[in-house]
């Protein structure tokens, strides 16, 4: 029982051949088929998103002969010449290749360290092989185990926490004043690429009301088309400031376009409720002044460069822990692994010594003919009684103490010792 | 006299909450985030904690006092006799009612109420102290 990974990722290989080697859903289902009754694999699950592809199996031989049969079917499969593809395939067998996708799960091994989107590309990839019935007890143990790693490094570390984005990191401050946003109206004041990407936030976070305000009403129009929100005409600051508690501007301008008296009134009108402004604009489009009025929140694209990159350091600091709860999951991966061969090799040799023993007593039996029937039938008793003894005793163990089999970590080696090489399956 | 209990901890707890308020206020203002700001609570949610925590208070004391006052009536035939601490009772219950109407208010929402809530507690805490000790005759313990 060994595994095998064979793929590819952002680090080993260009955009150029990543995109080559993806799986669509539909080429996934048809490669683990492929893979399984060509009997190259017993168990499979193709791992494809924009930044890997990665084929995890179960080979029915040893997998260190099986890898390169895998990687030529990946070039078969996708139509790349083999030497394309050798520079940039990595291959790992069995603790290597759990702690692998056990890494990937965590975001450890993301562009973005630590992004949340792996684990819901892991959880999809495993549920449909899974209902492809590609997968067998092996994989479905170890994906299980690598969702758990990706659950508990995002709730244990910090790893995934903090925003790592000028727009996230606004939203989410806004998050910090207002909690969940799904009550809450946002303004948006420009119609570029960074309001844009401010806008699909602020609808990723729940935002209940979204207006928009640009000085060309159709690319503002567009943007509400395109994301569901209200235009407002321009200028109208007396009833555009009331409602909204998030005011996003991003706008080219010379002179700040929220001057003090606006927001001042405006304050006035939402009875000092709590008002978040990000200052997107280059010049800065909300006067300085404005930050010293009451329960006004003001953050311009230097404070959020700023926050995020300390973000990017706080998230490298978490991640010895997170690697520590990857190692912890390997290990108890390999050890229920161990568990469950330690268990067929006792079945096996029960078998054996079983096949032994009949052997054994018709050899000697023949030689022994003064013996009478109830006395044969008493020593073969006797015999089994012993055998039984030794066996029984280290196969209870092995079921009831968790702690043995976690140190008995080379199955292999005990059953080259007992088993002689043609009692291997 | 439980009724009293809950209030002063609902009193502590607004306090706690108050102070947690105030200085993620100050850190989200300064724009100092650090690690702690992410951990802690939204402001707003903050904010409702404390001043339902309050309200909790409000209505345990007020009944508490009044259930006071019945049984001192019932004791001595009369329901006011001049103590230190039943004038700094409702001194204390006179603020928080004060914190609950002002927190809503434009010109005090946000960190003035909470101010006030932590003012509120410093009096609570003094008349646990000081008045006790030195002042009061017949409120030795609570």
């Amino acid at each position: 029982m060994e595994i095998v990974l064979v793929g590819l990722n952002h680090r080993t290989a260009p955009v150029e051949v990543r995109e080559k080697v993806s799986f669509s859903a539909e080429q996934a289902r048809r490669a683990a088929d492929e893979l399984r009754s060509r009997g190259i694999l017993e168990e499979t699950l193709v791992l494809s998103t924009c930044n890997r592809s990665e084929v995890y199996g179960v080979p029915p031989e040893s997998s260190h002969e099986c890898a390169p049969g895998l990687s030529s079917f990946l070039s078969e499969f996708h139509a790349v010449r083999p030497e394309a593809l050798s520079g940039s395939l990595y291959h790992h067998y069995d603790r290597e290749a759990v702690r692998h996708l056990f890494r990937v799960s965590a975001g450890l091994d993301s562009m973005l360290l630590g992004e949340a989107e792996i684990l819901g590309q892991v959880r999809e990839a495993y549920r449909f092989a899974h209902e492809q019935g590609a997968t067998g007890p092996v994989l479905n143990r170890m994906f299980q185990g690598a969702l758990e790693v990706g659950k508990r490094v995002r709730t244990e570390t910090d790893l995934g926490t903090r925003p790592m984005s000028v727009a996230s990191a606004g939203v989410k401050l806004a998050e910090r004043i207002f909690g969940k946003l799904e009550e809450r109206s946002a303004l948006v004041l420009g119609a570029g690429a960074i309001s844009e990407q401010v806008i699909a936030q602020l609808r990723g976070r729940g935002i209940a009301n979204l207006f928009l305000m640009n000085r060309s009403r159709d690319r503002a129009e567009e943007l509400a088309r395109q994301y569901g929100g209200k235009v407002a005409g321009w200028g109208e600051w007396e009833t555009a400031l009331r409602a909204p508690d998030v005011v996003v501007s991003s706008v080219a301008t010379e002179e700040p376009i929220l001057g003090l008296e606006v927001v001042e009134r405006a304050m006035e009108a939402r009875k000092n409720r709590a008002l978040f402004l990000m200052d997107l604009g280059m010049p800065r489009n909300i006067d300085a002044g404005v930050a010293k009025l009451y329960n006004v929140y003001v953050y311009n694209m230097d404070d959020l460069s700023d926050i995020v990159q300390q973000n990017r350091q706080a998230r490298e600091n978490e991640i010895p822990r997170a690697e520590n709860i990857v190692e912890a999951h390997v290990g108890k991966f390999l050890s229920w692994q161990a568990s469950v061969e330690l268990v067929s090799l006792v079945d096996e040799l029960r078998a054996r010594v079983q096949e032994e023993r009949n052997a054994f007593v018709k050899a000697r039996m023949d030689s022994m003919a003064h013996l009478s029937e109830p006395d044969r039938l008493r020593m073969e008793g006797l015999m089994d009684e012993l055998l039984e003894k030794l066996l029984l005793e280290p196969a209870r163990k092995l079921r009831g103490e968790k702690e043995l089999r976690r140190k008995i970590q080379n199955v292999e080696a005990l059953r080259d010792l007992f088993l002689s090489k043609r009692d291997k399956p | 006299m439980t009724l009293s209990i809950l209030a002063y901890a609902a009193f502590a707890l607004s306090f706690v909450l108050s102070l947690i308020f105030l200085g993620e206020e100050r850190l989200l203002r300064k724009h100092e985030l650090g690690n702690m700001v992410w951990r802690l609570p939204p402001l707003e949610l903050l904010e409702r904690m404390s001043q339902s925590s309050v309200l909790v208070g409000l209505v345990s004391i007020a009944i508490g006092t009044a259930l006071g006052f019945v049984s001192v009536d019932r004791l001595m035939g009369q329901y006011w006799f001049y103590d230190p601490k039943y004038v700094v009772t409702l001194f204390v219950l006179l603020l928080y009612a004060l914190y609950f109407r002002l927190a809503r208010t434009a010109t005090w929402r946000g960190a003035r109420a909470s101010k006030l809530c932590i003012f509120n507690f410093v009096v609570v805490v003094l008349s646990f102290t000081v008045v006790n000790l030195y002042l009061s005759h017949s409120h030795r313990y609570f």
